[in-house]
């Protein structure tokens, strides 16, 4: 597996992508990213999709992109996109499995912490072949409820207020923040009712973007 | 809106329903996926290379999870329902309704006259979201909130006010489920039209919430058509049937019904024939008249029962407090003794509660003990047909007399009340209200009466949240006296043979004439007018009490009663012409409630 180092353009993360060597040329994947912050450890995603349901192993999996929206006592929604077709086997093996992302804290190679962020059922499954690529993308939803609390948040990088509604997008994600906790980032005080992810390799580097929202 | 299928209940409106989905959708579907599926398991079996198979398994896979989701959608939903009008008696497929557009709150369609039997082309069908395409879904909750503002189906509201049959109302807050937004396109409406089973307003209040309905789903065409929940019978509405001769009554204004109609399109004037009404409300055949004919009715002649007041020595007069045929109750003189009879004694009872029949009393003839100054309709006792022992034991001594005993009747038959007949334990015969210098005491008749359960909750325990109407028919009364001389003789032979009047200080004895015992007496033929002088009890009353109460606490007489007297006296005056002065004309009414 090969490593790729590469510096993101914000001024405190860095990432390292782990690309399959077998689609390294065509696209980047992300089996662990690394946000450095400097001060602390790097942030690094992870998804596993677990086997217990049909009696065989959990598996981790390479994805290239995810993105989710995640609500309190409302259906969670979860996609993930796994680059290539290698892991077809393995997923049908556990097509009753649950879809996790796991989002940890790591600093010289090792876990300081981590945490499961997202969860949800595996529903669906699409798989797309193009001329000289193939994903395959798992989709699934579940509703939880989560016990609300405060988080103090810092590193907006976008702020808006449509109709009342506030949305911050925040480049240093906090492992323990859920939906329904009331957030405090700079000036704002709001109840975080929904909080999204987005984030994708890409040849030139990642796109992420976490987007918390009153609603 | 949509379809449904009644499971149970009806009661005062409410339902047991399943909403039934459209599952043409997802049949289809469920036979596509299981057609790829069949391909797919083709193709697996003929390709060998490992990557290749694997890939169609995965496919396989995505597939029998899309079986899954299909399969899991549901075909129906039981959820309970208020019908929007007070129909009780739904049954089979119906149409649903949605407020406001989207399942929350479903009502079933105003069944009055089976309008809210499912037409498909009327009342659509639901399609559960996973049936249907995502761009589908999107496009059907992106547009939800616009078409549910600006081309509205229903809402509920709050009537404010009510005013010649239009209500000013204000709605509800409603908003989408899309985006929370106010689909309202303003807070109130004014002059909205009621139209509601087949009594329009008479059957709303103010404070009743509402179930709107958007003519051509246009805001600016509100139209009540039924209520949000707990729907209320019309019930305002009675009509009084009597000889051909009919008025409309609306029981909540007390007045006649407004809006009846003639052929010419004109209001009629009450009472009114029947056949001269073109435009009138429904009412309930099953609110008709206890009696199933109507006819002239010859005068009754009761078991005669004997009423004796007796002075004594001192000459005083005797109070009578009935009135002879000339309406005189002037007292009887020194030594003679009443004999106060009814003859011609006809009493029936009408009582209709909504949509049942409550017989009030029995359709037996009675008779009202004389000394009893009551109401005929408060209660009666119908006594032996041979005799009533009622004699009193009078004792005077030293100057003074005073009473020995009362007397127990123990020779009675069966008192009845409004509520039923029944057996007391005893019937005390009372002397009451003595006077020691004149001589003159009253009498009086005192039972307790203890109702049974079955009686007491036929009478008292039905009446709650429901239109009362009552009407009370004393026909034909006729009172006659004879006075008769209580000679010493006489009482001294009453004194030997019988257990008379005791009085101590002269052994007088006031014996009556012996046919007193065992049969009636008729001096005189009454007239005709004596005989039918009917008397009439009216009221119709809306009872809101939810707790149990006694009918006859409710408002008697006042404009109903005239009105009922009105029209029996019209068709008697109308009768007279057919009848000979041996008849008697008792009027016969039929009631109707709607």
């Amino acid at each position: 597996m090969l490593i790729l180092f590469t510096k993101n353009k914000g001024p405190f993360v860095n990432t390292i992508l782990s690309i399959p060597e077998a689609v390294v040329s065509i696209v980047a994947s992300i089996d662990s990213v690394f946000i450095t912050i400097p001060e602390i450890a790097d942030i690094v995603y992870l998804f596993t999709l677990t086997g217990a349901s049909d009696s065989t192993t959990d598996i981790e999996i390479p994805i290239s992109s995810f993105q989710a929206r995640k609500r309190n006592g409302e259906p969670t929604y979860l996609q993930i996109t796994i680059p290539g077709v290698d892991y077809a086997e393995q997923i049908s093996a556990r097509s009753n499995g649950t879809l996790n992302i796991d989002m940890a804290y790591k600093q010289n190679n090792k876990f300081l912490q981590r945490k499961n962020i997202i969860q949800a059922d595996f529903e669906t499954i699409r798989i797309d072949e193009g001329l000289s690529s193939q994903t395959i993308t798992l989709t699934g939803y579940k509703t939880e409820s989560f016990s609300k609390k405060t988080a103090a948040l810092s590193g907006s990088i976008y702020r808006s207020v449509t109709n009342g509604i506030i949305r911050h997008r925040i480049a240093k994600p906090n492992i323990d923040l859920n939906p329904g906790d009331t957030v405090t980032i700079g000036n704002d005080t709001f109840d975080a009712n929904v909080i999204s992810y987005f984030f994708k390799a890409t040849k030139s580097g990642l796109n992420q973007n976490m987007e918390i929202a009153e609603a | 809106m949509g379809k449904g299928s009644i499971i149970s209940g009806g009661e005062d409106g409410q339902y047991q329903i399943k909403v039934l989905f459209d599952i043409a959708a997802k049949e289809l579907e469920i036979q596509r996926i299981e057609a790829m599926i069949a391909s797919l398991n083709t193709k697996l079996s003929i390709t060998f290379e490992q990557k290749a198979r694997a890939l169609i398994d995965l496919e396989i896979v995505s597939y029998q999870k899309r079986l899954s989701a299909i399969n899991a959608i549901p075909e129906d939903k039981t959820i309970s329902a208020w019908c929007a009008d007070f129909t009780e008696n739904l049954t089979g497929e119906i149409g649903t309704i949605e407020v406001p557009g989207e399942i929350g709150t479903v009502n079933i369609h105003p069944g009055f006259d089976g309008k809210s039997a499912y037409v498909a082309a009327d009342h659509g069908l639901h399609h559960a979201t996973a049936s249907l395409p995502p761009s589908g879904t999107f496009y059907n909750l992106a547009m939800l909130p616009g078409w549910q503002k600006w081309k509205p189906t229903f809402r509920y509201a709050v009537i404010d006010s009510l005013d010649a049959g239009l209500a000013n109302i204000t709605f509800e807050n409603t908003t989408s489920s899309q985006q929370g937004l106010n689909i309202n396109q303003s807070d109130t409406a004014e002059d909205v039209v009621i139209e509601y089973m087949d009594c329009n307003d008479s059957a709303f209040e103010v404070g009743d919430s509402v179930l709107v309905m958007f003519t051509g789903q246009d805001w600016a065409q509100p139209k009540i058509i039924g209520f949000k929940d707990n729907p209320q019978p019309c019930g305002g509405v009675l009509k009084i049937s009597c000889g051909g001769l009919c008025f409309y009554w609306d029981i909540k204004n007390d007045s006649y019904l407004s809006g009846v109609l003639d052929f010419n399109g004109n209001a009629v004037s009450f009472p009114a024939s029947e056949s001269d009404i073109s435009k009138a409300p429904t009412v309930s055949e099953s609110a008709n008249s206890l009696f199933t004919t109507s006819s002239y009715y010859y005068p009754s002649y009761p078991p005669i029962t004997v009423w004796c007041s007796a002075n004594t020595v001192n000459s005083n007069s005797i109070p009578n407090p009935y009135p002879d045929e000339s309406g005189s109750t002037n007292n009887t003189s020194s030594r003679y003794c009443s004999n106060v009879s009814v003859v011609g004694y006809y009493d029936e009872t009408y009582d209709i509660r909504v949509g049942k029949e409550t017989h009030v009393g029995d359709k037996s003839q009675r008779i009202t003990p004389r000394n009893i100054s009551v109401n005929p309709q408060s209660f009666s006792v119908d006594l032996k047909q041979e005799q009533v022992d009622k004699t009193i034991k009078y004792h005077e001594g030293g100057g003074d007399q005073h009473l020995l005993t009362d007397r127990v009747l123990t020779e009675y038959k069966t008192t009845y009340t409004p509520f039923g007949q029944n057996n007391p334990s005893e019937i005390v015969l009372s002397l009451q209200n003595y006077d020691e210098n004149s001589g003159v005491f009253e009498t009086k008749m005192i039972f307790e009466h203890e109702l049974d359960e079955s009686s007491y909750n036929r009478v008292y325990g039905k009446y709650t949240e429901t239109d009362l109407v009552q009407i009370w028919v004393t026909g034909a009364v006729k009172v006659e006296r004879t006075e008769m001389d209580c000679s010493r003789f006489l009482l001294n032979n009453w004194w030997a043979n019988n257990d008379g009047f005791i009085f101590e200080d002269e052994q007088t004895i006031c014996n009556f004439h012996y046919d007193w015992y065992g049969h009636i007496v008729i001096d005189n033929t009454p007239t005709y007018e004596e005989i039918t002088s009917f008397k009439i009890w009216a009221s119709a009353s809306r009872n809101l009490d939810t707790s149990i109460i006694n009918p006859f606490d409710e408002t008697t007489g006042g404009n109903f009663q005239d009105a009922v007297e009105l029209l029996a006296n019209t068709v008697k005056d109308i009768a007279e012409l057919d009848l000979d002065d041996s008849e008697v004309f008792i009027p016969y009414f039929t009631i109707e409630l709607s």
